[in-house]
């Protein structure tokens, strides 16, 4: 090859750099905000020594009180649950439809929808189907925009884990699902409790912290396989197969 | 070939993409019709400047559809032009099974060092669909070379060889 030719490769290369530059540091939502979810979990270990045998019975009521806020807790979670999700002033909802819905790379998760600036989305807004929760608006042009899908590498949100006990539902425990690409996601730093027991399926729900509002679906959690100490939480959120029409919505305190 | 019909065959082929191949089953991982767009244009295109640019703007589409850094697709997709092109100074390229070869490699290597971009920005494991790709992205080759050779009237073999 020869020398100008060399500098066409070195340029180009320059200008998709420049270009990777832009889109990172000129864009509202960086990816940056996420990275304090990725310190590893503190997982305790309990040694328990005869001498502290009243130390432990203490600390076992204490844990029975807190089952009992939690169960409260729960119960208003199921108030909420069975009532539609009423948006309040500040929210504005906008009906979109699908355009597309899937991302040019195999590694990401997005669609298009057919809605933009010039409809009233903002960044951030997010995407619902009924009480599923699908993603958040990350790409915005004039007339539509590109949705960050929950199953996204780049998605974390914080969640409850949902089991059912005796046909009540009841919170388990709060954790982070983080996408995994192919349509499935992970929940993360999820705490063990000894004295509880994981069943088979589990419904995972928006915890209310970040950009999200309590309570919205983002999928059946599958247990596979529990390990002393460990547990293996997939999570399969809705298809977007059957899926035309979305809600978006915009919070607008956010945007001022 | 010329550069605007790389542009039409890119175009056609990214919606290929999107859009027909969910249709067809292949939800996950789906064949990459831009990867093998650039292969073709790298070994029977002899301008040099012509390869870079074209490859170049082959990544910049897909850059357009997705929601990775723009200009992420456009630096891997002009990096390994490059590879290839140091490849193609040594290897007589035109041969369809040398081709095919060239394509499993070209796709795989994509697919690894994106998936090591993504493991390093957002700590998620993506390399073991690097291979499945791959190999569908092969599979689908012979058929996307042929309406390529169709439509751009392809040289006589040994035209581009380089000694």
């Amino acid at each position: 090859m020869k020398y100008y030719q060399h500098i066409l490769l070195v340029c180009l290369a320059l200008l998709s750099c420049a270009f990777m530059l832009y889109s990172r540091y000129f864009s509202s939502l960086s990816l940056s905000s996420f990275t304090f979810l990725l310190s590893s979990p503190q997982i305790s270990d309990e040694k328990v020594n005869k001498d502290e045998n009243v130390t432990l019975l203490k600390q076992q009521l204490a844990s029975k009180q807190l089952e009992i806020i939690h169960l409260k807790q729960t119960l208003k979670n199921i108030q909420i649950l069975q009532k539609e999700i009423s948006l309040q002033n500040t929210q504005k909802s906008i009906n979109a439809k699908i355009l597309l819905r899937r991302d040019s790379s195999d590694h990401r998760s997005s669609f298009i929808i057919n809605k933009g600036k010039k409809d009233g989305v903002a960044l951030k807004s997010y995407v619902t189907f009924k009480k599923n929760l699908l993603g958040i608006v990350y790409k915005l042009s004039t007339h539509s925009s590109m949705v960050l899908r929950v199953s996204d590498p780049y998605m974390r949100i914080p969640i409850f884990l949902m089991i059912k006990e005796n046909d009540i539902f009841t919170i388990y425990d709060e954790g982070i699902c983080v996408g995994q690409s192919r349509q499935k996601c992970k929940i993360k730093f999820l705490q063990w409790h000894p004295e509880k027991v994981l069943p088979q399926t589990a419904i995972v729900l928006t915890s209310g912290f970040g950009n999200y509002p309590q309570g919205l679906i983002v999928g059946n959690a599958i247990i596979k396989k529990s390990e002393e100490k460990h547990y293996l939480l997939d999570v399969e959120p809705i298809s977007l197969s059957g899926i035309y029409n979305v809600l978006v919505v915009v919070n607008q305190d956010l945007h001022k | 070939m010329k550069l605007y019909i790389t542009l039409i065959f890119g175009i056609l082929f990214l919606f290929t993409g999107i859009v027909i191949c969910p249709l067809l089953g292949f939800h996950d991982e789906r064949p990459e019709f831009l990867i093998i767009l650039c292969v073709y244009i790298i070994v029977y295109n002899n301008n040099k400047q012509s390869i870079l640019l074209q490859t170049w703007l082959v990544g910049l589409l897909k850059d357009c559809m997705t929601l990775d850094l723009f200009g992420l697709h456009s630096l891997l997709f002009i990096f390994l032009s490059y590879t290839l092109l140091k490849l193609k100074q040594t290897m007589h390229l035109t041969n369809t099974l040398v081709l095919l070869v060239l394509v499993f490699f070209y796709t795989f290597q994509y697919h690894l060092l994106h998936s090591m971009i993504i493991y390093v920005t957002c700590y998620v494991d993506l390399a073991d669909t690097a291979f499945t790709g791959a190999i569908y992205t092969t599979i689908v080759a012979p058929i996307v070379i042929i309406i390529l050779k169709i439509f751009t009237h392809e040289p006589p073999e040994g035209y581009l060889y380089e000694a």
